[in-house]
């Protein structure tokens, strides 16, 4: 059962990449292409989801709006994965000073509501694609460095990590052979829990206005776009709503399940 | 003890100050001065931007605008909003008020309806049932829920109370009852598991007094846990409030950032980091207040 439920989640994120990635290809209408006379037609075989407010292709620009979104969770979780997991890597295997002042630093992006950096941020460089990616990576920074410094800590007083120290294993070595290879137990399936915080970070960030700015379709400002028209056309907000959520279910499955298989293959090894 | 909260203390101190120094530095980095953002199209008369920009300290180095900022903020002038003019500390506490009110109520009715699911899956046996729907709701992020009630309310053809609590409460009370029940009932099923409870149960208690017992023991931790997210529920809470257009802090946020209300911005950024942090000093008072074993440690 639970096998099950893991596999189609995998299958559901397998496919909705493989749409984004072949975007122009399954795409039938340019994302772009306004036609006014078809204006917020329900889905028909023409419009498989219908027609948007300026007779756009809903279906089409679902397509780019994943490929859209996805780029950004992925990228802002990359820059934050690497960031916090390096530094807080550094801030455990250092310690003293270093320690302080990056704990420090963190604690204070920490103590503000991860929303309001993001704000901050998108006030900065602007919105859009790379604003957003931005103000999600940042957000997610400080999670990544509290949970790798903590884990790496952990690792730091096992006796066999004090027995490679002395037998004269260089810092360099101890950091990446023994703790980076127990960190991965623990960054990996957060990334996968935080791909969706990512993701819904991006459509909280739309709904309020900011994000990534249109006519480049996102599944946030999809949905921002399309929520003023609940009682005229409801089914142009509840795609991409239905969407977001399958995505970030499935994600939270499978971070589960990743988390089971690699702490078993770890215990085992 | 009284050393443990001093320490905390001082930590709020240097976490309101940090973050209205990174902000004001980067308020005045930014390009366009408030002025110009004030005047909009037109352009004022070389006296009175000189006016201006001695009354907001523009003529001044940055680090000493910072000093004479920092010394208002404790004498309770917060300056007044570029926008409306209006002093800022009365708009904040005004918002503040209501703010407070929504997370309030929505801590009250999640943690209500967490206990009375955690309680029907406990002791009635309706685990599977809630955990899928527990599932359910922490797969949207709490604007969406939003949303999605809009959708329903359209759908059966009902106005939707816009500027209402009522819109923001129900979101944000599904959105917590995914998260509080999960944390909730793995708390219980540790606690029913604890041989004191196989005490009262091998001495006849009745399934729901264990429960009630139970509960007890888990409070503790799940205080804490609410308290920590109680900071989440504030900025879950700021797209929740604009999308409904509840006047909360979190639609004074928007606000202020799309008309530069810098005086306004610094004001919301102290008033919500010492609250977090307050919150934070808060949690551990009444960590120690349920649970004496921590107050002798401390």
């Amino acid at each position: 059962m639970r096998g099950l439920v893991a596999k189609i989640s995998l299958g559901i994120i397998f496919a909705e990449i493989f749409l984004a990635l072949l975007a122009n290809f399954i795409a039938p209408y340019p994302y772009y292409r306004v036609d006014l006379e078809n204006r917020l037609r329900p889905p028909s075989p023409t419009h498989i989801l219908g027609t948007d407010p300026l007779g756009r292709d809903v279906f089409s620009r679902l397509v780019y709006a994943l490929r859209i979104s996805f780029a950004v969770a992925i990228l802002s979780l990359a820059v934050a994965l690497l960031i916090g997991t390096a530094l807080g890597m550094v801030s455990a295997i250092l310690g003293s000073v270093t320690d302080a002042v990056l704990s420090w630093i963190f604690d204070v992006v920490y103590a503000m509501p991860g929303f309001f950096i993001a704000i901050a941020i998108l006030l900065i460089i602007g919105s859009g694609v790379m604003g957003t990616a931005a103000a999600i990576s940042l957000t997610l920074t400080p999670i990544f460095f509290r949970l790798s410094r903590s884990a790496a800590r952990g690792v730091l007083v096992k006796q066999y990590v004090e027995v490679a120290k002395a037998l004269g294993a260089s810092t360099l070595r101890i950091a990446l052979n023994y703790v980076g290879r127990e960190l991965m137990a623990v960054v990996i399936p957060a990334a996968v829990y935080m791909l969706s915080d990512a993701i819904a970070l991006e459509a909280t960030l739309s709904v309020v206005g900011l994000g990534v700015n249109p006519p480049t379709p996102s599944l946030g400002n999809m949905i921002s776009e399309y929520k003023d028209y609940v009682f005229v056309a409801p089914w142009l907000v509840a795609t991409p709503i239905a969407i977001i959520a399958l995505t970030i279910a499935s994600l939270n499955i499978l971070a589960k399940e990743l988390d089971k298989k690699l702490n078993a293959f770890l215990e085992a090894a | 003890m009284w050393l443990h909260i001093l320490k905390k203390l001082f930590y709020v101190l240097l976490v309101v100050l940090t973050t209205t120094a990174v902000l004001y530095s980067v308020a005045r980095l930014f390009p366009g001065d408030p002025i110009t953002v004030l005047y909009g199209e037109t352009t004022p008369s070389p006296d009175i931007r000189k006016l201006l920009e001695a009354r907001l300290w523009l003529d001044k180095p940055i680090y000493a605008q910072l000093l004479l900022y920092w010394k208002r903020l404790f004498t309770g002038d917060w300056g007044v909003s570029i926008f409306s003019g209006e002093p800022v500390l009365t708009l904040i506490l005004r918002r503040y008020i209501n703010s407070l009110a929504l997370a309030l109520a929505t801590t009250i009715t999640t943690t209500a309806l967490c206990v009375l699911l955690v309680y029907l899956s406990t002791v009635k046996g309706y685990d599977k049932i809630f955990t899928q729907l527990a599932t359910v709701s922490t797969s949207m992020p709490a604007v969406l829920w939003g949303i999605v009630l809009m959708l329903v309310l359209a759908l059966l053809k009902m106005p939707i109370p816009f500027g209402s609590i009522v819109m923001p409460l129900a979101t944000l009370t599904i959105a917590g009852v995914g998260i509080f029940y999960t944390i909730l009932k793995n708390l219980i099923e540790k606690a029913f598991s604890e041989p004191f409870i196989e005490m009262y149960r091998a001495v006849g208690m009745s399934r729901a007094r264990l429960f009630i017992r139970a509960l007890h023991y888990a409070m503790p931790v799940y205080v804490t846990a609410v308290l920590y997210r109680l900071g989440l529920i504030v900025a879950g809470a700021i797209a929740t409030e604009t999308l409904f257009s509840y006047p909360g802090m979190g639609k004074l946020l928007v606000d202020a950032f799309s008309s530069r209300d810098y005086p306004v911005l610094l004001g919301w950024s102290a008033m919500i980091s010492s609250t977090l942090a307050l919150l934070n000093i808060f949690g551990d008072l009444l960590h120690m207040y349920i649970d004496p074993r921590i107050r002798e440690e401390k």
